[in-house]
């Protein structure tokens, strides 16, 4: 049967692929202190402006972007696998399935982003405590869909005539579950990118994250509250911006595939009946 | 005896859980490599002689074994002892005591306000689905969804009070003032704008929400039949979705007050409103680890309430719960 | 006879080739139905599950869903009704009896949202004359939707569209499961109505409820109105129907049994 990927949802992932691999290419790059170019509003040679140090805000901006993509693309992969394994731990047995509720009860527990500065906190910030609270904060939402529908699975009747015919559980997780959950995990994934995004901004913002001299929109935009008094609008303004239509074709993305898969789904089970 | 022991119920399942958290928290902090000597001594470290170190060390309660030392933190917790803020020095519950209440007003404010706005967007778009209005609406939620709280914050800033001077850059009482002196009015000057910002903000979830519920709600069979009784539009809305619609945003919008509080953390860091999240930040940043403590556990029973009041929402506005209630 | 007023008939409702087509499922629900009813008449439909009547008294009313499509020509007291005036006709000249009891607002106490359908004066009063001649008890004025029996709760509806004062109902089922002793009674209004020179559109599975209530009766099949005939047709071996499914189905009432024992 034919699939159906509509122009929609290939714009998008163009789209952040070519921001990606502009930012993996700049980010080597030494930026220019030039300081007789301070502090200076955006024109056509610094579109985005020019900060403190005279470097240019587009480009710095765009730095930081790769360190923010590389950081969704790890959170997303690594939440959704323990998602993944959560929901399918919880369909082993009822015992199992408590201790993942409680699991992603406990989780929910706590504000998402104390939960985050805790982590971040005790790991000693930077890369990997970021990375490390990221992974282990994003994977409840996910989880929580996954497990119903392996709940579901579980009762339907073709995984119990599997089960008649004496097929372990990994066999049936491999054979039944995977095929029948792809579609949510890969929405999923994609919408656990825009949040990790935010999130890692937002605690970078707050001083618990990337340090200073990384590249990173968390910290222009931190570093940008000094300058406001000033009038400096444009520190802030255009690096928002930017992670703003970063989430946004994430969001987009994640609606399109929705659509794509409820889409093929349906031309599936016409051909079936 | 019903509500009873759905009281009871919650209650233990609040004491286990908060018990779980401190007990998680305690083990994520006693692996970490901060010194919380270092960390209250902080720049003075090389003027500390080692017998004073040690002093201060027992004084902490430092020597102790980690299970001791952890029995001996439940308890005083159990007492209402959160111990000393390092950076405060004094009493953490008094700290959190005091940095609450700005941060209740602040979030009480965006609490109610955004309810309103979702509720009435969301209401709007549900009625005009997929019409001109609803496509507004939805962009304007979507967007909102995506948008970094504090970059909002920060616009909002640059507007108001750098570009248009209407509000104060920062500090939720003026500068000098001691804050007994400050009055409601000034208060509630400082807290408008991290109000509207997480107002704003926290209406697009609610809107979108309230609209999905609305066009479920809208093809009901009862709201089939008051179309066939000649109801329509605005009458219709007020007379069979209102009820049905509110019951399950309230609900939702009291089920996020940790969104709610993550908010206010980024809120008050832009506006230098000195609440609980800028004291959370603080303790991070500073090392002060009772009172990054303390304020976890209060997060937790205020995410807690949050979900109870989410859960019982339901028993009161629902006429088959309140009746079987009431009956007891 | 069979068209009993059709033609030049100004008064009361005249559906002329109502087809409805699935937009999505590309399929025709209902093909070419045409049937009118005369002030003072009561016509009965009836058919199988899933034969179209719902969805014909919701045609009627404009209340389909937005993937049916409706096309169809509709006259009311002369005058074509459209998705534009249907509005300022539905429950205050038309009113529909729905079929399931869901069709209650499960929040709002029964009395209460009867007496805000009502307008003009008196309302308490003419309330509680509706309400009693339902049979059902003032104290469950005070009943929401869920405290209610099934039958209580069908008699509210039936009350729900008798209190506008409607000149057609249409009453898709409002008798399931009552048994013949009671059926008079739950029957009254509808003859009450016709007394008063009123309509009604009368939808059931209960052949005999039909017989027992109506001047003309048709019958639906698949989407299809397949006869319409006054109840006098319908005696002795049915001789004087039309279809061979009506026929079958009068022959199949347990009354008619022993003529035709093929059970
Ligand atoms: N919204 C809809 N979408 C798709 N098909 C529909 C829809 N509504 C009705 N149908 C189909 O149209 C046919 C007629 O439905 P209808 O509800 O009118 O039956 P009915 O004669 O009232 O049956 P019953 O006696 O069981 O109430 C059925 O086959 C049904 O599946
Ligand atoms: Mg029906």
């Amino acid at each position: 049967m034919k699939k159906w990927i509509p122009i929609k949802l290939i714009v998008p992932i163009l789209l952040i692929l070519v921001l990606y691999i502009v930012a993996i290419i700049i980010e080597q790059k030494e930026l220019a202190i030039d300081l007789n170019q301070k502090n200076t509003a955006p024109s056509l040679t610094h579109l985005f402006g020019t900060d403190w140090l005279g470097r240019d805000m587009l480009i710095r901006t765009w730095q930081g972007l790769s360190v923010s993509l590389t950081i969704g693309i790890v959170t997303a992969f690594c939440s959704t696998i323990i998602a993944l394994l959560m929901a399918v731990v919880a369909g082993a047995n009822k015992k199992f399935d408590r201790i993942v509720r409680w699991m992603i009860d406990l989780f929910l527990s706590l504000p998402h982003l104390v939960t985050l500065l805790l982590i971040t906190f005790t790991l000693g910030g930077g890369v990997k405590g970021l990375m490390i609270g990221l992974i282990v904060t994003h994977w409840t939402s996910l989880a929580r869909v996954l497990r119903v529908e392996v709940f579901q699975l579980n009762n339907s009747e073709f995984i119990q005539a599997s089960r008649q015919f004496g097929k372990n559980y990994i066999w049936i997780v491999w054979h039944h579950f995977l095929p029948h959950l792809y579609p949510q995990i890969i929405i999923g994934a994609i919408l656990i990118f825009p949040h990790a995004i935010l999130h890692e901004a937002a605690v970078t913002f707050l001083g618990f994250g990337l340090s200073t001299d990384q590249p990173a929109i968390g910290i222009i935009l931190s570093e940008s509250m000094s300058y406001l008094s000033a009038g400096y609008w444009w520190l802030a303004f255009f690096p928002g911006l930017f992670l703003l239509s970063i989430t946004l074709t994430f969001q987009y993305m994640g609606k399109q595939v929705h659509r794509v898969m409820e889409r093929n789904d349906r031309y599936d089970s016409g051909v079936n009946n | 005896m019903q509500i009873l022991s759905f009281l009871l119920k919650k209650l233990t399942y609040l004491v286990i859980l908060l018990f779980v958290v401190a007990l998680i928290t305690f083990l994520l902090v006693s692996l970490s490599p901060i010194d919380p000597i270092r960390a209250y001594i902080g720049a003075d470290m090389l003027q500390v002689s080692p017998e004073q170190k040690e002093q201060i060390e027992i004084y902490w309660g430092l020597k102790e074994s980690k299970p001791e030392q952890f029995i001996s933190w439940i308890t005083s917790l159990l007492k209402a002892d959160f111990g000393t803020s390092l950076i405060y020095r004094a009493p953490v519950s008094e700290v959190i005591a005091d940095k609450f209440f700005a941060s209740l007003l602040l979030m009480g404010i965006a609490w109610i306000l955004s309810l309103v706005g979702g509720i009435v967007l969301g209401s709007i778009a549900g009625m005009r689905q997929n019409g001109l209005l609803d496509r507004i609406i939805q962009l304007y939620s979507y967007v909102l969804v995506s948008t970094p709280g504090f970059w909002f914050g920060l616009l909002l800033l640059m507007i108001f009070a750098v570009g248009l001077g209407i509000f104060p850059i920062g500090l939720a009482s003026p500068i000098g003032m001691l804050e007994g002196n400050v009055s409601f009015l000034d208060r509630l000057y400082h807290v408008i704008l991290p109000a509207l910002t997480l107002s704003i903000l926290g209406t697009a979830n609610i809107a979108l929400h309230t609209r999905e519920k609305l066009i479920e709600i809208l093809k009901s069979p009862f709201i089939l039949q008051a179309k066939a009784q000649g109801l329509k539009g605005f009458s219709l809305y007020k007379r069979h979705a209102f009820r049905h619609t509110i019951l399950p945003a309230i609900s939702l919008h009291f089920a996020s007050f940790g969104e709610l509080f993550g908010g206010a953390i980024l809120a008050e860091q832009v506006f230098s409103y000195p609440g609980l999240g800028q004291a959370v930040v603080d303790a991070g940043l500073g090392g002060d680890v009772p009172l990054l403590l303390g304020i976890v556990i209060i997060s937790a029973g205020f995410v807690f309430v949050g979900n109870f009041l989410a859960d019982v929402l339901y028993k009161i506005i629902d006429p088959r719960f309140r009746k079987g209630l009431m009956k007891l | 006879m069979l068209w009993k007023g059709t033609i030049g008939m100004t008064q009361g409702l005249i559906i002329k080739n109502l087809s409805l087509y699935h937009k999505y499922e590309k399929m025709t629900l209902v093909n070419n139905v045409s049937l009118s009813i005369a002030p003072s008449e009561i016509v009965a439909v009836v058919g199988a599950s899933g034969s179209g009547k719902s969805l014909l008294a919701h045609s009627i009313l404009h209340l389909l869903p937005e993937e049916i499509e409706q096309n169809c020509e509709m006259l009311w007291n002369g005058e074509t009704v459209n998705q534009h005036n249907i509005p300022q006709l539905r429950g205050k000249k038309i009113a529909l009896i729905p079929q399931t009891i869901d069709a209650l607002d499960p929040f709002l106490k029964v009395g209460k949202y009867l007496l805000t359908l009502m307008k003009g004066k008196n309302k308490q009063h003419r309330l509680h004359k509706i309400w009693s001649s339902l049979g059902l008890d003032i104290d469950w004025l005070a009943y929401f939707p869920f405290e209610l029996s099934g039958g209580m709760a069908r008699r509210v509806l039936i009350a729900s569209a008798l209190v506008q004062n409607p000149n057609l109902i249409l009453a898709d089922e409002p008798t399931p499961g009552v048994d013949a002793d009671t059926l008079s009674g739950v029957l009254a209004p509808f003859n009450q109505m016709k007394q008063e020179g009123k309509s009604v559109l009368f939808i059931t599975h209960d052949f005999f409820a039909a017989l027992k209530v109506a001047d003309r009766i048709a019958v639906m099949d698949n989407g299809e109105i397949i006869e319409v005939s006054p109840v006098s047709f319908f005696a002795g071996d049915g001789e004087k129907l039309k279809h061979t499914y009506t026929k079958a189905l009068w022959q199949a009432l347990p009354q008619n049994c022993f003529v035709n024992n093929w059970r």
